[in-house]
């Protein structure tokens, strides 16, 4: 049942895949430091040519996010955005982008929401793919059969410590790419990373679909190293903290310049 | 009554926890399994549980409550005797010793009113582990000597300043150290919540509180109790005296939440009473939870009944009718510690206080020949400070 889908986000990683083009997914938390920024950014990123956009659905405890992500989330919050708002939100760049738009966020925001209501929110309103990274493949049965039916992918995440069994499990759910976390850990900028080389070799024997690194990446030349082995990267905190650490218009051209380089540095 | 092989109690409980935990809580499981059939592992348990942590504890006949109340006849289970203070203890030394088993130098637990996080401070200096304690920054001012008791006894208390500053953000942040330490870290879970096995492994180890109580009452009185009353927070005491009378359908279990200032608003913590079903930290149980999903910020004036969710063992309980779940307000509570401490002669914590409460509130709706087994959690002083 996998990468059978033709969404826009199996197409955009298959056909990287094919050109061997390396993938650029930024993660940006839906609602910081507002909603039109989030809008400006999905529209910016797109044009600076990023293959996939994942958006947070800020969540009251994100035990697998790092401080970055969950003082932009709470901020965020505070602020009054919801998955409802977010869907909105992306409802109306729907057609007006060639990147993937994925929604992240932690399960119960969706169970809340209901299930069978957000897939089918998340088909109406642009959304590719669903990733969430409390949700272990055994207990994704009944979103997995709603994504899968209504054409959306489902991207599980693989571990360092994942073994043969738990790596094929993600895998045979997943499509688009499967989410390879480079760290045992916590999202969060880091300056060094593990070696992934067999890791991800590992994974690679057993998982058929493109494998994007995510998890502590900060910068280009770690970025490009990753590459090496890895066919795409997921990069948010590096760039929750030039949303932070700057402004207005110049927030999102601090980020556009961050990935123009990055771009250009792998 | 054992949950399934996904560990779901009915509809609740499962594993909703990042990948990168799952091989953790894989080995836990499988070790869990064998420990519990080790002989050696059990008389271990056992010796550790008598020469350590006290055990048994009295069953108490309350004939002054008793009397004032002029109602049924009252008998207190006195979890405040053991080692430590309350009846995490029990769980503690169990979990210590699956650390050790499974060959873990760390442990790192979370805790509110910092009987869990005392209690492991404890066992890591008895068993030689390092330990880190998380504790929210509100409860850390709140419960100032039991900060102090842990790091007497060589634990690093981490004070959390995320989110609301309690024990939900405590637990958060439990697992994000777990989560980036796992090769050499047991997390010691103090209550029946948290991903499949621990609410199962924590009832376990809780579980003597009930089984003793029953031996103790048969004893004493030659029938079994008309109603088994405990405070219910994460719930582990509870199903501790619970859960060993779960066949016995004559005896009526009462889970007593913290019902806070008022249930109108959200100043209180009374999960099961006024929640709805919802994952958080690991398990799908009943949930403070706004129309968003978003996990509500609680109240309680016991620090240790302060939290968002409750075990799924008594979400099951309370959808198949096997348990009673009812609200003690913060000012009863008080009163009740009060009583108690008058007229007994014992200092209950505030979190037991609530089912001592919950006793004296319906004295009157008890038949007088009811016989009444209260879970008396643990012991009040370190409740002393903060109600001067």
């Amino acid at each position: 049942m996998s990468a059978d889908y033709f969404n826009k986000l199996t197409k955009n990683m298959l056909l990287n895949q094919k050109n061997k083009k390396k993938s650029i997914i930024i993660y940006i938390t839906g609602g910081y430091p507002n909603l039109k920024t989030t809008k400006k950014l999905i529209l910016a990123l797109d044009k600076a040519g990023v293959d996939v956009i994942e958006i947070g659905v800020p969540f009251s405890d994100p035990i697998a996010d790092g401080p970055t992500i969950q003082e932009a989330g709470f901020i965020a919050l505070q602020k009054g955005v919801t998955l409802g708002k977010i869907m909105k939100l992306t409802g109306e760049v729907k057609g007006k982008i060639k990147a993937a738009l994925v929604i992240m966020g932690y399960y119960n925001s969706f169970l809340n929401f209901g299930l069978a209501k957000f897939v089918s929110s998340c088909k109406r309103n642009g959304i590719d793919g669903i990733i969430i990274p409390d949700l272990i493949p055994e207990e994704s049965r009944i979103v997995s059969e709603l994504a899968n039916r209504a054409g959306l992918s489902m991207v599980f995440l693989v571990a360092p410590n994942s073994n043969e069994k738990r790596i094929q499990r993600a895998a045979s759910l997943s499509s688009g790419f499967l989410y390879c976390v480079s760290v045992k850990g916590i999202t969060g900028q880091r300056t060094k990373l593990p070696n992934i080389n067999s890791y991800i070799s590992r994974v690679r024997k057993i998982a058929k679909l493109p494998l994007a690194l995510g998890f502590g990446i900060s910068n280009k030349l770690q970025a490009k190293h990753l590459l090496k082995s890895a066919d795409g990267v997921i990069i948010g905190s590096a760039v929750m903290s030039i949303l932070k650490a700057n402004t207005g218009k110049s927030a999102v051209k601090k980020v556009i310049s961050f990935v123009t380089t990055l771009k250009k540095g792998i | 009554m054992m949950p399934d092989k996904n560990g779901y109690f009915g509809k609740y409980g499962g594993v909703f926890v990042p990948e990168t935990l799952m091989p953790a809580l894989e080995e836990l499981k499988k070790e869990f399994f064998l420990a519990i059939k080790d002989k050696s592992f059990k008389s271990e348990l056992k010796r550790h549980l008598t020469e350590f942590a006290g055990r048994p504890t009295e069953l108490y006949y309350a004939e002054k409550l008793t009397k004032y109340l002029k109602g049924p006849k009252i008998y207190l289970k006195r979890e405040d005797m053991t080692h430590t203070g309350s009846h995490k203890i029990n769980n503690c030394i169990g979990q210590a010793l699956m650390a050790v088993r499974m060959g873990k130098k760390r442990i790192i637990a979370e805790t509110g009113a910092g009987q869990h996080g005392v209690a492991t401070a404890t066992v890591a200096a008895k068993f030689g582990l390092k330990c880190d304690v998380f504790m929210g920054e509100e409860d850390c001012k709140r419960q100032a000597l039991n900060v102090y008791r842990m790091k007497l006894l060589g634990t690093n208390v981490i004070s959390v300043s995320s989110g609301t500053k309690t024990l939900k953000d405590a637990l958060n942040e439990a697992m994000r150290d777990w989560v980036s330490n796992v090769d050499n870290t047991y997390y010691m879970l103090g209550t029946v919540a948290g991903p499949h096995p621990y609410p199962l492994m924590v009832r376990h180890f809780q579980k003597v509180i009930g089984e003793e109580a029953r031996r103790q009452i048969l004893l004493k009185e030659g029938r079994l109790p008309n109603y088994i009353i405990a405070c219910v927070g994460g719930g582990s005491n509870a199903i501790g005296i619970f859960y060993p009378f779960f066949k016995d359908n004559c005896v009526r279990f009462i889970g007593v939440e913290a019902g806070g200032v008022n249930m109108i608003s959200t100043m209180h913590s009374a999960s099961i009473t006024a929640g709805t079903p919802g994952v958080l930290h690991g398990s799908y149980t009943y949930l403070l939870q706004d129309s968003d999903g978003q996990v509500l910020k609680t109240h309680s004036v016991a620090a240790g009944l302060d939290y968002p969710a409750v075990g799924p063992e008594h979400s099951y309980y309370k959808d198949i009718g096997r348990a009673e779940y009812i609200p003690v307000m913060d000012i009863d509570a008080l009163k009740a510690y009060d009583l108690l401490s008058k007229i007994e002669g014992i200092i209950p914590a505030l979190e037991s206080s609530h089912a001592i409460a919950y006793v004296i509130k319906n004295s009157r709706k008890f038949k007088k020949s009811d016989l009444l087994l209260v879970n008396l959690s643990g012991r009040g002083d370190k409740d002393v400070g903060r109600l001067l």
